[in-house]
């Protein structure tokens, strides 16, 4: 019981590579990748790759979505094919467009004598994502990464292919893909998805961490910055998200350039002048640094996250 | 071991359900496929392979946190809770009794007698009292009940608006003892904290800062559905290159002629007049806190709050607290009088691509009359869209609703969950 069982047969189909693990061991090999992270997050994870189904993540920016992807692509050892998604993006970017220059080309060398050359076949394809994660030879990591920003014209389409993996070209039929892909998608939920969508999905919301967790992140991705200095830094952010209301709450990512600013700076212990001349990492709306600065400002967030540790004026 | 689990599945499904989350026969599967894989003596395993595959959507995550702690309990705690609402059942009973008026109950529904239940000792002693002394008034016949019954209502509904810690959420029981008493836990036992779902009456001015917070989050997230759904009418068109370049085949493969991809659609604006007497300020003041979010990204809203007259809100400097210090209207709502000042000083704001929207619980002076005004805008505007903080069960007992109804699409809306949701079901 508990294991994950991947046959990838190969083209050929000559031989049964398997990988197999247990929810324990998809938790080592997280942490092999410096992503920290408890059950919440390894569940959902472990559940889609077993179930075969895609993985929808959700969550404020930053939180680590992306992340996931890349280190599953890392665990499983395999491909990560990404498909970033934007406004306007549609199914000749995602899936596969003609090459129309290398078209023009043919049909201008051609012009003055009738030519049985298709133009409209294999050769004159340009593979996007969705293809090329169809037509990889071995089970791909497919990341649709910010589905929320396109529309739902878009989503329908990409539910289309996630149902059978398999795309027709008019011009030479169907393609159906060899190995199904794991697939994860990732939305800051600007807009709510289809219920149809949802559905196919195992769903998992990533929060903000623990300070715990969060030092642990600091300790894994920052490591040069001291002890002291890693937890005075994660009860900052926690203040900062949790305690005066601000519009955008710092993300992990923006933790981590903190932690970078503050070791720029030679940083060793936590002061009001330091806070003051790298806070511009953290908050970067106006409105929210108003908010910081009518709350108490550096002052009153040292006087909050001041733990055994020395926490000088200066 | 699969029976006992399904059935528990479905159950939890269920209370779930009962809070509105959509989970259907799919969820409840891979639910199920889903246990197959973990270590199912593990509590937060447990826990995360039912919240993975049956919730998907963050704002449930609350609801499914306390449904889980309240329905996966030991079995003295099921017990506890099963006594917990029979006593609550009970009592309710009690007071069918306590308040009888010439020894037949009073006609008070549910979420009266839980009012009443939930008052401090001296208030209910009030009303008692209140209620054997009529009963027992000298010519005092049994055609007085109805009257009775409308005062008590109408004391209990002042209770409720005085005092904030009468925190109802009407849920439907489902009629399975256990079931039951686990949506009971859930409603009454716990501290409601979630914002989102809380009837907006109940929102404490210690609590506006968090409650601004969540509204620009809900709005954001509008505004770009809206900007999303509308966009292309402004945008430059798009080639289609696929297309074009299939029509100039015929020309050597030189692009005489340019497909465009086009899609063509205007822009809504909103018109929207928020009822500010009594007992509606607060859903008032959190409505127009929403819409001057919104204005930030569709500009053409015009606000107006009205109670025995009209008055037009500019969102600059526009603040809740503001709103509750000048309190310069008399008592009685007049949507009538609204209305006609409405097309009278303001009709330039009523076009073709307005959509109107009223928040009002309809309770006012002139009925007859402003429904007259309704239909006329009506001819004049897209659509005209109610907001009734009254729960729907409660509608029929106003006339006004049926008589206004006749003219718009009138929603139940007292929480901002539900204002987002009417919002974006109209505009995207
Ligand atoms: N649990 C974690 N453990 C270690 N590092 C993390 C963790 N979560 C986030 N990070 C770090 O934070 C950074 C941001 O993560 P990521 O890009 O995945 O965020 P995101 O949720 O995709 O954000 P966006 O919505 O902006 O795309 C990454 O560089 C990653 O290294
Ligand atoms: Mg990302």
């Amino acid at each position: 019981m508990n294991r994950i069982v991947f046959y990838s047969l190969s083209e050929e189909n000559r031989k049964d590579e398997i990988m197999d693990f247990t929810l324990e061991q998809l938790s080592e090999k997280f942490k092999e990748e410096n992503y920290i992270c408890g059950e919440e997050i390894l569940v959902p994870v472990y559940l889609a790759l077993q179930l075969k189904k895609p993985l929808l993540i959700a969550g404020a920016p930053g939180v680590g979505k992306t992340e996931i992807a890349k280190v599953l692509s890392k665990v499983l050892k395999t491909e990560l094919i990404r498909l970033q998604c934007y406004e306007g993006l549609d199914e000749n970017k995602a899936l596969y467009e003609w090459n129309y220059q290398k078209q023009l080309l043919y049909i201008q060398a051609n012009k003055d004598h009738d030519s049985a050359v298709d133009i409209f076949s294999r050769e004159y394809i340009l593979e996007r994502p969705l293809l090329k994660a169809i037509r990889a030879p071995k089970r791909v990591v497919l990341l649709v990464d910010e589905i929320d920003k396109t529309d739902a014209e878009f989503e329908a389409f990409l539910f289309e292919i996630l149902s059978d993996f398999q795309v027709s070209v008019p011009e030479f039929g169907t393609i159906k893909a060899n190995e199904i892909p794991v697939v994860v998608l990732t939305s800051n939920g600007e807009r709510d998805l289809s219920d149809g969508l949802k559905r196919r999905c195992i769903f998992l919301h990533i929060g903000f961490p623990s300070i715990e967790k969060e030092v642990e992140i600091i300790r894994r991705k920052a490591s040069a910055l001291g002890g002291e200095l890693t937890w005075q830094l994660a009860r900052s952010v926690a203040y900062l998200r949790n305690e005066i209301g601000l519009r955008k709450k710092p993300s992990i990512s923006e933790t981590l350039d903190w932690a970078q600013a503050l070791l720029a700076f030679n940083a060793d212990r936590m002061t009001e002048h330091l806070i003051e001349r790298t806070m511009n990492v953290l908050l970067k709306d106006q409105e929210d640094i108003e908010t910081f600065i009518n709350k108490g400002g550096a002052g009153e967030m040292l006087k909050r996250v001041k733990g055994r540790g020395k926490v000088e004026r200066d | 071991m699969i029976n006992y689990l399904e059935d528990h599945v479905a159950r939890f499904a269920q209370v779930l359900r009962s809070f509105g989350l959509p989970v259907g026969t799919s969820e409840m599967l891979d639910a199920l496929e889903a246990l197959k894989y973990i270590e199912l003596m593990d509590k937060s395993q447990f826990r995360a392979a039912l919240k993975a595959t049956l919730v998907k959507d963050p704002v449930h995550d609350a609801f499914f946190e306390n449904a889980f702690s309240a329905y996966f309990v030991d079995p003295d705690v099921r017990k506890e809770q099963v006594q917990g609402h029979q006593d609550h059942l009970a009592a309710r009973e009690e007071v069918k009794k306590e308040l009888e008026f010439q020894d037949t109950a009073l006609d008070l529904n549910e979420r009266y007698l839980d009012m009443y239940l939930q008052l401090p000792d001296m208030e209910q002693k009030r009303v008692k009292d209140f209620v054997s002394r009529t009963s027992e008034g000298k010519n005092v016949t049994s055609s007085f009940k109805p009257i009775l019954e409308k005062v008590i209502k109408g004391a209990l509904d002042y209770q409720k608006e005085r005092r904030k810690e009468l925190r109802l959420v009407p849920v439907e029981p489902v009629g399975e003892e256990e079931i039951d008493a686990v949506l009971h836990q859930i409603t009454v036992g716990n501290k409601e904290k979630d914002l989102l779902y809380r009837n907006m009456e109940y929102i404490d001015e210690s609590e506006y800062q968090e409650a601004r917070v969540l509204i620009r989050k809900l709005t954001r997230r509008l505004a770009s559905g809206i900007s999303r759904r509308y966009q292309h009418s402004s945008k430059i068109k798009r080639v289609d290159l696929r297309r074009s370049i299939r029509a100039g085949i015929r020309y050597g493969g030189t692009l005489m002629d340019l497909k465009y991809k086009q899609k063509k659609m205007q822009k809504p604006e909103i018109v929207i007049l928020c009822d500010i007497s009594g007992s509606m300020l607060k859903y008032s003041q959190f409505t127009l806190l929403f819409m001057q979010a919104l204005s930030e990204s569709l500009p053409r809203i015009n606000a107006f709050v009205f109670a025995d007259n009209l008055e037009k809100i500019d969102f600059m400097g526009f603040s809740v607290e503001q709103m509750t210090q000048s309190q310069i209207w008399g008592e009685g709502t007049n949507i009538n009088t609204a209305l006609k000042n409405l097309m009278g000083n303001h009709y330039q704001v009523l076009r073709k691509v307005s959509v109107l929207i009223v928040l009002s619980d309809t309770k006012s002076l002139q009925g007859e009359e402003a429904a007259k005004k309704l239909k006329e805008i009506k001819r004049r505007v897209k659509e005209i869209v109610w907001l009734n903080p009254l729960p729907k069960a409660d509608w029929s007992r106003y006339p006004t609703v049926s008589l206004f109804q006749k003219y718009c699409s009138m929603r139940e809306c007292s929480s901002l969950a539900q204002l987002s949701k009417v919002l974006t079901k109209h505009f995207i």
